[in-house]
């Protein structure tokens, strides 16, 4: 085998890396002009457009953002052209928004775009059918143009039409050789249908394939409805050969090795990242944290490099030492793959154990061509034989060593597979080491026999609330009230009712129902007797539960006179005051900043209080 | 309060046989002895237990202990440290401890100090337990002062545990007792051996009599290093989240929730200066517009970036925060089967179970549970940790490991997180591999199985029981750092690192399996030709330039020959062959074949107008058919190029003369929005009334970057 496994990942893992890390995402929405003509359609793609537009900008500020009409009679150039001197658009194309960070002032010419007439749209764009090519030429001089460094650069595009050209036309022609520019570039390219009803097959199925390189026999269409939703929630639908976590290579033996990247299933940070204003006049504050270096004798701070700097732990009261690269060696046995230990049977595996989200496994034909066959292989016969294979994986350099299952899963027959979540690969599952799993010793517990009547009727509550759960099913109204407040604030958009994040309807629950379902329960609920409280409660729990029942009373006697107080501070004996009395005698006196406040500050802040009176 | 915290005497016998090697090791008697107890205080100390330890040296010459001052006899037997919380300096004594070659002390005697040791101890202080753990071999009987029925009444008295460690121990195994599951063997007992003093046999049976009589143990060195060796995080006491969970308004039981698999991070280690005078801390500066200001809490605003826009949004600008209370409140329940265990997030898992001592809630949860597990449901609920939190997604499903109805509890993630990923089909005609192929993964997946390839056949890496091999060796590693800070820390312990290996057995059985793959399977590196060319044209040896023989070994293979890319020497023919060779290749040589043009008018030094010439009228044509949009917008920056440096000679004589300007419609049969006007106006520039000096400013530049060179 002539390929060396050390050098030549190693190598690509930089290349990957230095076009993932740096360098922006880039995005240029792209309405074929004609959805005008089925106006709903047209809405319908505005406010999706909207929707991503809003909630890109919160959390995703820095990637490039633009807006161009397609198969438009006129070309009026957008409102803002600055940069874009060098872009004249073909016919039958318009630039809307040119390709640049979203601002705040964009999105507000987009929100009055929205209006009914949306500026005149008919008179100063109208409808006229154009090339596909000339559309994604007008795409890709945008990017190439932009004057940032591009990581991902992607073209969506909203249309209803099964094929912008006739089969097999020059024109159809032309665009799979725009597909081929594509794909050369690195441009990624979403068709988002605005009908329920449409067929990959007649052209995006080819273009698609072109662009991203695969087979068109490893082609998954998509359901128009859910590719909508995921645009609109600005989860632009994820390029395995763009989004890759780490590449690494799966280890079959010393010199048997499979390419393979690491996916994740779901992103970890969604809530926009707030930032440190200055009160006087809103600037935005920059916050850098370094280590400072003190020296005894001089009381001048400076920075502390890297290399003056050690780790130390205490132990015992001693501080013992090590310099940052004994460390290195401590942590990590082994460079970054995945090492397969052998096979076990799937039922070994307890999936209840749960440590830490699970991953994906998918081969990359790109480092080592041939994996995929030889991955296929591995993934067919695991599941024909229903086993898992048992390895250690290092996921990054300076990273330690996890075991892991790869569990196989299949696209087809699976019924958590909804709506496509599930993708053929193997999924990495980690597992708890011996010191994660808690020893957890419980006393016994008297045990019951329920009646038949009893377990029915829990049974029937159970039954009514059923659903079919599905990933897409519970949104984060957390998230969705921060969201619509700022954007509240920021577009003076009229304050819609504020989401109560008390009520199960913010999570898409309709409370109404459930609560009849119980309330008609209820006399049943009531009937069931409770269990005999047994007398034999071990003694520690005894001793807790008096003592939390002192704490009750103590709790109860806690209302705190102001006499008291005086009495108290009269004989300095203000100390004897649990802290829990002194927070609840300020916070009646509504003196704030007591939550995080320390015995001292609590009782200082009491005197203060008395001070002033 | 609770006194769970133990006393423990160590009794270490370092006199006269104390250097005798131990059987089957190459270690002296003392040497084990100290390995085994920097083992069990290094326990201790990372372990953080506030257990106290005290040490007893016996064999030494000089005697000091609390019963030889009262009354005369307990020769050779010194009370070196008292009880106290472990440290570094009693591992450290006991390390450096000499073995005594000439003393000698009797065993019996020096539990009976260390019974006095405690008597008084505890009188003073309260234990949860005591022990008294003695080293020793039973080879060396000094004069005895202690009685043993005395010593058993003090020990029971006390409530004193004895172990003792000892070497020659044999461990005879109950019938199943040593079988999975149980700890360790039952029954531990001295190795006969034909040759043993009468003494040694006398004193063994006596301890073995005392150790009957007062519950006691006897173990071995190996037994005792298995059991320490590996590091367990202190365990604080069991933690509950109490609430209650809701369905709906009418249905409510109170529950408690604790953490049952949580990712432990064992050591945190701090940052500090490796200058002992320095000290080091983390400081925060604020920068506004680039220039480092002092900002006082009160001057900052919490905000969010629309785009590059600040907004400001905080809670004193009367931005409310959520009014959520504590609780978990049911949402819907679903078949488990459906909830994909890929969408559980979250740092491990939760137990929920209902409260102690509320009957109803028992019964009600109880009941729930079991429905669940009749109905084969999971429930999800929303979970607010405390008042003001956020809302969490949680699915419940029903635990089946303990002995009463539990539930476990997973994090789940939002719609909003989910991400849609595109995977081609892993089965296409291009991966499918031959019947052969899979026979050949079919044995190597028989040949690595695990189920048997573990200690004593039984399953290699048993899932419950896996031990993070880092851990351990970071334990160890503090450890011989502490005791010497001169350590050098260098690579990972070998002996760990096997743990992250195949085990033997498998490695050897998938040999023939793997030969196999490797014969079938291609696998190998993507041609990058461009690499290869370049790494042969440095591989020829700079002398063998004189050598034209030597030079035609190293000459590339024909396939290599082709053009990949357009040269400046012969532009022309390089284009002309790329796109006759693939016409769809068109927009990529074009663009190469851009900028190769504009380093030939603006970047050479050489008149190389005529070449520039030729190459543009071929670009020209061939824009005209396959992209006039690329030759137009390259012309386009051409000319602005051209004003800027006033470059009017080659605009005048090679553009404008040869009608090189850009394509327009009557001249391309692509659509093209340029009409023949705008094509004639495109010809004028207008570089003012400085043109005239742009030969002489020219002649400035080249002076200039000659003078610079």
């Amino acid at each position: 085998m002539s390929w060396n496994p050390d050098e030549s990942l190693e190598e690509s893992d930089e290349e990957e890396e230095s076009v993932g890390a740096k360098g922006r995402e880039a995005y240029i929405f792209v309405v074929d002009a004609l959805l005008f003509r089925s106006y709903e359609h047209f809405e319908e793609c505005l406010a999706i457009i909207r929707d991503a537009l809003l909630n890109g900008v919160l959390t995703r500020g820095k990637d490039l953002i633009g807006m161009v009409l397609a198969n438009t009679e006129h070309s009026p150039p957008p409102k803002d052209s600055t940069g874009m001197e060098n872009i004249v658009p073909h016919k039958n194309t318009a630039v809307f928004i040119p390709l640049r960070p979203l601002s705040k002032e964009a999105v507000q010419y987009y929100l009055n775009f929205q209006s009914p007439d949306h500026f005149d749209f008919e008179n100063k764009y109208g409808c006229q059918e154009g090339s596909f090519a000339n559309t994604m030429w007008l795409c890709t001089n945008m990017f190439q143009q932009c004057g940032y460094k591009l990581s991902l650069p992607a073209i969506i595009y909203f249309t209803d039409r099964t094929s912008p050209h006739e089969v097999n036309s020059p024109e159809f022609q032309q665009a799979m050789r725009k597909a081929k520019d594509l794909n050369e570039i690195g441009v990624d390219f979403t068709v988002c249908p605005m009908s329920d009803q449409f067929d990959y097959n007649l052209f995006y199925r080819e273009f698609f394939c072109t662009v991203t390189d695969t087979d068109l026999d490893s082609y998954n269409p998509d359901d128009p409805r859910r590719v909508r939703a995921v645009i609109a929630n600005r989860m632009i639908r994820r390029n395995f050969q763009t989004h890759c976590n780490a590449y690494v290579r799966w280890k079959i033996s010393d010199d048997l090795n499979i390419a393979v990247g690491i996916y994740n299933f779901y992103k970890r940070h969604v809530y926009p990242k707030p930032v440190t204003l200055f009160r006087e006049d809103n600037s935005l504050i920059e916050t850098k944290r370094s280590y400072k270096i003190l020296s005894m004798d001089d009381c001048e701070a400076r920075i502390c490099l890297p290399n003056e700097q050690r780790k130390s732990i205490i132990m015992c009261g001693e501080k013992i030492h090590f310099s940052n690269e004994e460390l290195h060696h401590m942590k990590t046995p082994m460079g970054p793959g995945i090492q397969l230990l052998g096979f076990k049977p799937r039922g070994t595996l307890k999936q209840e154990n749960f440590l830490k989200s699970a991953d994906f496994l998918y081969p990359n034909e790109k480092f080592l061509v041939g994996s995929t066959k030889l991955f296929r292989a591995l993934w067919e016969k695991c599941l024909e034989k229903n086993k898992i294979a048992f390895c250690v994986l290092v996921a990054r350099r300076n990273a330690s060593p996890q075991y892991v299952a790869l569990i196989p899963v299949e696209n087809e027959n699976n019924e958590s597979n909804i709506n496509g979540i599930c993708n053929e690969g193997f999924h990495i599952w980690y597992f708890p080491t011996h010191s994660d799993i808690r020893k957890l010793h419980f006393a016994d517990r008297p045990v019951y026999e329920d009646s038949a009547e009893e377990l029915d009727l829990m049974t029937k509550i159970v039954k009514k609330l059923r659903i079919k759960y599905s990933p897409e099913s519970f949104k984060d109204p957390a998230l969705s009230a921060i969201r619509a407040n700022i954007v509240e604030v920021a577009f003076d958009i009229e304050a819609q009712d504020p989401i109560d994040l008390n009520s199960l309807e913010c999570m898409g629950i309709d409370e109404e129902r459930l609560n009849n379902i119980i309330q008609s329960f209820k006399d049943d609920l009531q009937l069931i007797q409770s269990d005999p409280v047994p007398e034999n409660i071990p003694q520690k729990r005894k001793a807790g539960a008096s003592q939390s029942q002192k704490t009750k009373v103590t709790r109860a006697e806690s209302a705190i006179s102001k006499e008291d107080i005086e009495r108290l501070i009269a004989n300095d004996t203000l100390g004897t005051l649990t802290v829990k009395d002194l927070r609840e005698y300020l916070r009646t006196n509504n003196i704030a900043g007591i939550s995080s406040a320390t015995k001292p500050a609590l009782i200082s802040k009491v005197l203060s209080l008395h001070a002033q009176e | 309060m609770a006194y769970n915290k133990e006393a423990i005497i160590i009794i270490l016998d370092i006199g006269e046989n104390s250097t005798r090697i131990v059987d089957g090791s190459d270690q002296t008697l003392l040497e084990k002895e100290k390995q085994c107890c920097t083992k069990l205080l290094q326990k201790k100390i990372f372990e953080g237990k506030k257990d106290e330890i005290g040490l007893i040296l016996m064999g030494t010459e000089e005697t000091q202990n609390r019963l030889n001052n009262e009354s005369l006899g307990y020769e050779g037997i010194c009370e070196t440290f008292n009880l106290n919380i472990p440290n570094w300096n009693l591992v450290r004594a006991i390390n450096r401890c000499p073995p005594c070659e000439s003393a000698q002390a009797n065993w019996l005697d020096a539990i009976g100090v260390a019974v006095a040791v405690l008597n008084e101890e505890l009188q003073k202080k309260k234990f949860g337990a005591t022990k008294i753990v003695l080293f020793t071999s039973f080879t060396n009987v000094g004069h005895c002062s202690t009685e043993k029925g005395a010593i058993v009444r003090d020990l029971k008295n006390l409530g004193t545990e004895l172990i003792v460690i000892s070497d020659n121990i044999e461990f005879c195994f109950d019938e199943g007792a040593g079988e999975e599951g149980s700890e360790g063997p039952s029954q531990a007992t001295f190795s006969q051996m034909p040759d043993k003093p009468l003494q040694q046999v006398q004193a063994e049976r006596l301890i073995l009599e005392i150790i009957e009589e007062t519950d006691g143990n006897l173990t071995s060195f190996q037994y005792l290093i298995d059991h320490l060796t590996h590091f367990q995080k202190k365990r604080s006491r069991l933690w509950y989240w109490n609430t209650k969970l809701e369905i709906g308004k009418d249905l409510e039981m109170q529950i408690a929730a604790t953490i049952s698999i949580k990712a432990e991070s064992h050591f945190k280690f701090q940052t500090t200066a490796k200058d002992e005078n320095m000290s080091l801390q983390m400081e925060t500066e604020y920068f506004k517009n680039g220039e480092k200001i002092e900002l006082s809490p009160e001057d900052k605003l919490k905000g969010y970036m629309i785009g590059l826009t600040p907004i400001p949004y905080d809670e004193t600008l009367g931005m409310k925060k959520p009014n959520t209370t504590k609780g978990l409140r049911c949402l819907a329940f679903t078949k488990s089967s459906t909830i994909p265990p890929q969408l559980l997030c979250g740092n491990g898992t939760y137990l929920v179970m209902a409260k102690e001592g509320d009957g109803r809630s028992q019964k009600l949860f109880r009941l729930l549970v079991e429905a669940m597990i009749r109905l084969g449901h999971s429930m999800i609920a929303s979970k607010v940790y405390m008042n003001g939190h956020k809302p969490k997604l949680v699915a419940l499903t029903p635990n089946n490991s303990t002995a009463f109805p539990t539930l476990n509890m997973y994090e789940m993630v939002f719609a909003d997180q989910v991400h849609h990923w595109y995977f081609p089909q892993l089965c296409t005609k291009k991966t499918q591999p031959s019947p052969e192929q899979y026979a050949a993964v079919e044995e190597l997946i028989d040949s690595m199985d695990l189920m048997d390839a573990g200690e004593g056949g039984g399953e290699a890496f048993p899932h419950n029981k896996l031990v993070s091999p880092v851990v351990q060796n970071i334990y160890e590693t503090v450890t011989k750092r502490a005791l010497d800070p001169k350590y050098k820390v260098e690579v990972f312990d070998h002996r760990l690192l096997e743990a992250l290996k195949m085990p033997q057995v498998v490695l050897d059985r998938s040999v023939e399996p793997i030969k196999k793959i490797k014969e079938l399977f291609t696998l190998e590196a993507p041609k990058t030709y461009k690499k290869e060319l370049v790494r042969k044209l440095c591989l020829i040896p700079v002398e063998s330039d004189a050598d034209p023989q030597a030079f035609a070994q190293y000459e590339l293979p024909e396939e290599t020959k082709k053009v990949l890319e357009i040269g400046t020497v012969t532009p022309e023919e390089d284009f002309k062959a790329l796109v006759n060779e693939d016409i769809t290749a068109f927009p990529k040589v074009s663009e190469q074949l851009a900028n190769v043009l504009y380093d030939l008018i603006f970047k050479t030094m050489t008149d190389q107008s005529e070449k520039v010439c030729d190459t543009m009228t071929t670009f020209r044509e061939f824009a005209k058919f396959y992209g006039p949009y690329v030759y137009t917008d390259w012309i386009r920056n051409v000319k602005t190029t051209v004003v800027t440096r006033r470059k009017v000679d080659f605009w005048e004589n090679v553009v404008v003369r040869n009608r090189l300007g850009i394509i327009s419609a009557s001249e391309s049969e692509q659509v093209v929005s340029v009409t023949d006007e705008e094509a004639e106006e495109f010809y004028r520039v207008n570089i003012g009334a400085s043109a005239s000096g742009a030969g002489q400013d020219d002649e400035v530049d080249v002076d200039d970057l000659f003078g610079q060179m």
